[in-house]
């Protein structure tokens, strides 16, 4: 798995970890979908649904930092 | 190993979304007209007129309806339809129209002015998938049930030469087909043309970017058989997604491109987003999702991209109803 350049890496958290038993908060706005990554469905933080031509999208920044959209099934 | 089904279509003149074009040259040299390509659909059409002293442009030249050869040859070959790197590829069906000064007559095989796609690698005229040069067949239209060949002459009528069809499917192994014209060393002739090719490769990660084979024949020597190519811009497939991605980092880092993972289904966009992907790349790829590796710095890198792939893929439908 060579050449491929490594991506922008997302932000590393600062600041004091979220309380136990808690999940981390979400960004106020964001609100999450689940999609489909491979043999699983993850949540993942949606930044923008889009309508292009006769497809639908879900935008959001994957673990590896891309800019990523996911396309709805038809 | 599934396969895939490619298809595309070539315009020299007419165009396969008109019905009757109306499409034709003069080459009667005691015409007035002489060398004029008139009615001209989709790109230019095809003059073969040896002598410069005489005639050292033709009207069809200047006005950009045609481009002229000044040497006659047995058999021309026009563009490289696919050629793939040790990936198996089967020819299965083309569809060939040409308006021509030179009529299909006597023997099937010489099929003067009308484009055939033909295997790489094959001697001059040896369309052996086709009937056998033996058949000499006089009148038309042929039908050859025995390999679904079908030839017809002058179904509709033009202003000036002869308009000849052929279809032909079937099953040709091969890793690259060129798109090839029979000419006979015939002097002063000229044709216009459109053909539809179909053909069928393994699914592999594929490269997506127009490459100009024969003016960009140096960068793509240099793709190290990394990925194929395919006069589509599409239907180029490799063997490894990431050095796909590689090498078009390092061989075309201003331009756009794509990369489709045939396994992850994840289409690759560089100086590119979904903006500029076109919904019949999407239908015909299917992916889960794309990323963006790089957006474009400039946005016309990235139209130059969609138009060229939507002139190339996008031949069912008139240049103003492609989106």
């Amino acid at each position: 798995m060579s050449g491929r350049a490594q991506p922008n890496q997302p932000p590393q958290g600062g600041g004091s970890p979220p309380p136990a038993n808690q999940p981390p908060a979400s960004p106020p706005g964001k609100r999450k979908v689940r999609i489909r990554k491979g043999k699983r469905w993850v949540e993942v933080e949606v930044d923008d649904v889009i309508q292009k031509g006769r497809f639908k999208y879900v935008k959001f920044t994957d673990d590896d930092g891309f800019e990523t959209y996911w396309v709805y099934p038809e | 190993m599934p396969f895939v089904t490619a298809r595309t279509a070539f315009n020299y003149g007419t165009a396969t979304y008109i019905y009757q074009p109306s499409t034709y040259c003069q080459h009667s040299t005691s015409a007035q007209d002489y060398g004029k390509c008139y009615n001209i659909v989709v790109g230019k059409a095809i003059f073969v007129q040896t002598d410069t002293t005489t005639y050292p442009t033709l009207p069809c030249e200047s006005d950009g309806t045609c481009t002229r050869y000044t040497s006659t040859t047995w058999e021309r070959t026009i563009t490289t339809i696919f050629s793939y790197s040790g990936k198996q590829a089967i020819l299965q069906f083309f569809n060939s129209r040409s308006h021509s000064s030179v009529a299909i007559t006597g023997n099937i095989m010489y099929l003067y002015g009308l484009p055939v796609p033909v295997p790489s690698g094959l001697p001059p005229a040896y369309l052996w998938f086709l009937p056998s040069p033996n058949y000499e067949l006089t009148s038309w239209p042929i039908y050859n049930p025995l390999i679904n060949y079908k030839a017809y002459v002058d179904p509709y009528k033009i202003t000036v030469g002869r308009v000849n069809i052929i279809g032909w499917q079937g099953n040709f192994f091969t890793t690259s087909a060129e798109l090839r014209v029979y000419e006979s060393n015939v002097n002063n002739i000229w044709y216009a043309f459109d053909t539809v090719v179909v053909w069928a490769y393994e699914s592999s990660p594929l490269a997506i970017i127009p490459l100009d084979y024969d003016r960009d024949y140096v960068p793509y020597q240099e793709l190290r058989n990394v990925f194929g190519y395919a006069y589509t811009g599409v239907d180029q497939p490799g063997w490894n997604a990431d050095d796909i991605i590689s090498v078009l980092r390092e061989l075309f880092p201003d331009r756009a491109w794509a990369v489709f993972d045939d396994k992850s289904l994840i289409l690759y966009l560089y100086n590119l987003t979904p903006d500029f992907v076109p919904d019949w790349l999407v239908e015909k790829l299917n992916p889960v999702s794309m990323k963006v590796l790089m957006r474009p710095s400039n946005s016309s890198i990235a139209k130059a991209w969609l138009d060229e792939l939507n002139r190339r893929n996008a031949y069912n439908q008139s240049p103003s109803e492609v989106i």
